[in-house]
């Protein structure tokens, strides 16, 4: 028991840049308006519901872009899409709202409410310098602890391990669940021979076997880089062939979370031509 | 105006750090066994089933000419004279169910004429595999009834 107890306090101490969430905050933030900023207009609906909501999600959500008050904006944000999937869309009928995308979109958002996601890329942070040279103190370092950033990622490869999971049948691995898809999108009514059967069958096994392979090997760096071009390619070509609008993008922003912050922090740095810090 | 070096601070709220992992990293990594693998019912615990559902909307059709011994296939789109197209036709290369194989059975039949013998052979999508609905066994065409009105003067 108190070994379990030191693992799970190990697990949410986790110092180390703020970037990745920073840059993670910000683009979450695009990516609800993506999917949600239409339809949560105020004239799309005339009801105060629609309303509370709508004012929820904007208020939440552009403090996440621009960050502002940056961890109380996404905890603003997350709660309300929580609210969208799990009561609008579940309880009430609403079933665009309940697709996998949105629920990812959700569970992410409330769990950057748990980083120090103002620390980088914020008008939080711009707010802190400026605080600092007031007092004439340094400026304040972009680091903190990131632990729910690993909250992130165990949301990202839960999906791609029950995916798999959903996909290790007979109907999938037989290649007949990849063909309708197919055939409902580009061929029709034609089936256009026994190479495609095959085809879908090969397709099928390679899906299942990479979507295992990245909810485990995306946590160890070592497997991390080739399985990262794996995993992106994966959800461009799902984007390209296949309408699953924004999870694409959001899977692959999610890669930030497997990534080390402090790779992160240097990696911006290179771009933006300052010289990495590194830790004593 | 260079970075201050100053050590991190005692981390705090350690034990509510560790519920929300707990429960909120328990409910992200676990909870979907409720309804994947134990029929769950509720919706407060999600489930990862991407494209269950999509694109199940479609049968695979195979027309065939039956008179004679074999059958021969037959381009739906030339018996009816139609290109084929996405944007024109799209009921004809797209059927969806069922019912719209047997519409555009009866209007192949309808364009072959009264003698005409139309096998189909159809399976159509589901949740899992395809589901066979028509079989070329027998003539798709509506029989031709009395055919002459004095059939015993042939």
């Amino acid at each position: 028991m108190a070994r379990f107890v030191r693992l799970v306090t190990r697990a949410t101490e986790m110092e180390g840049s703020t970037r990745s969430v920073g840059l993670l905050r910000l683009c979450w933030g695009l990516i609800l308006w993506a999917r949600w900023a239409d339809e949560l207009l105020p004239f799309r609906r005339i009801e105060f519901g629609h309303w509370a909501l709508s004012v929820c999600f904007f208020v939440g959500t552009t403090g996440m872009v621009v960050g502002l008050f940056s961890r109380l904006s996404s905890l603003i944000a997350g709660l309300t899409t929580m609210a969208m999937v799990f009561v609008v869309g579940h309880k009430m009928g609403v079933e665009p709202w309940t697709h996998h995308h949105t629920t990812f979109l959700a569970v992410v958002t409330l769990a950057l409410a748990f980083t120090p996601c103002g620390r980088s890329f914020s008008v939080d942070r711009w707010m802190a310098l400026r605080r600092a040279e007031r007092q004439g103190n340094a400026w304040p370092l972009e680091r903190g602890n990131v632990w729910a950033i690993r909250l992130v990622g165990l949301q990202l490869s839960a999906i791609y391990f029950w995916g798999a999971v959903d996909k290790t049948r007979w109907a999938y691995l037989g290649g007949d669940r990849l063909e309708q898809p197919l055939m409902y999108l580009y061929l029709g009514s034609d089936y256009p021979g026994a190479w495609f059967h095959w085809a879908a069958i090969g397709m099928a096994f390679t899906t299942v076997a990479l979507e295992y392979c990245l909810a485990v090997g995306l946590w160890f760096q070592r497997v991390q880089k080739p399985l990262m071009v794996y995993g992106l390619l994966f959800h461009a070509g799902l984007y390209y062939f296949l309408p699953v609008t924004v999870f694409s993008i959001a899977s692959m922003v999610a890669y930030l979370a497997y990534l080390c912050p402090q790779q992160v922090h240097d990696f911006v740095d290179r771009m933006v031509g300052a010289a990495p810090a590194r830790e004593e | 105006m260079r970075m201050n070096d100053e050590s991190p601070r005692p981390a705090r709220g350690t034990a509510i750090r560790a519920v929300t992992l707990l429960l909120f990293g328990g409910w992200i990594a676990f909870s979907p066994a409720y309804r994947q693998v134990f029929d769950g019912r509720s919706t407060w615990f999600p489930r990862w089933v991407m494209f269950h559902g999509f694109g199940r909307d479609v049968c695979d059709v195979r027309f065939f000419e039956g008179a004679g011994t074999t059958l021969t296939p037959l381009d739906r789109f030339e018996v009816l004279g139609r290109e084929r197209s996405w944007s024109t036709s799209k009921s004809l290369v797209r059927m969806g169910d069922p019912v719209a194989v047997d519409r555009v059975t009866r209007k192949i039949c309808k364009a072959l004429g009264a003698e005409a013998d139309v096998r189909v052979y159809a399976r159509c999508g589901s949740r899992g595999e395809w589901k066979v609905k028509r079989r070329p066994k027998s003539n798709a065409c509506p029989s031709v009834r009395n055919p002459s009105p004095r059939p015993w003067e042939k």
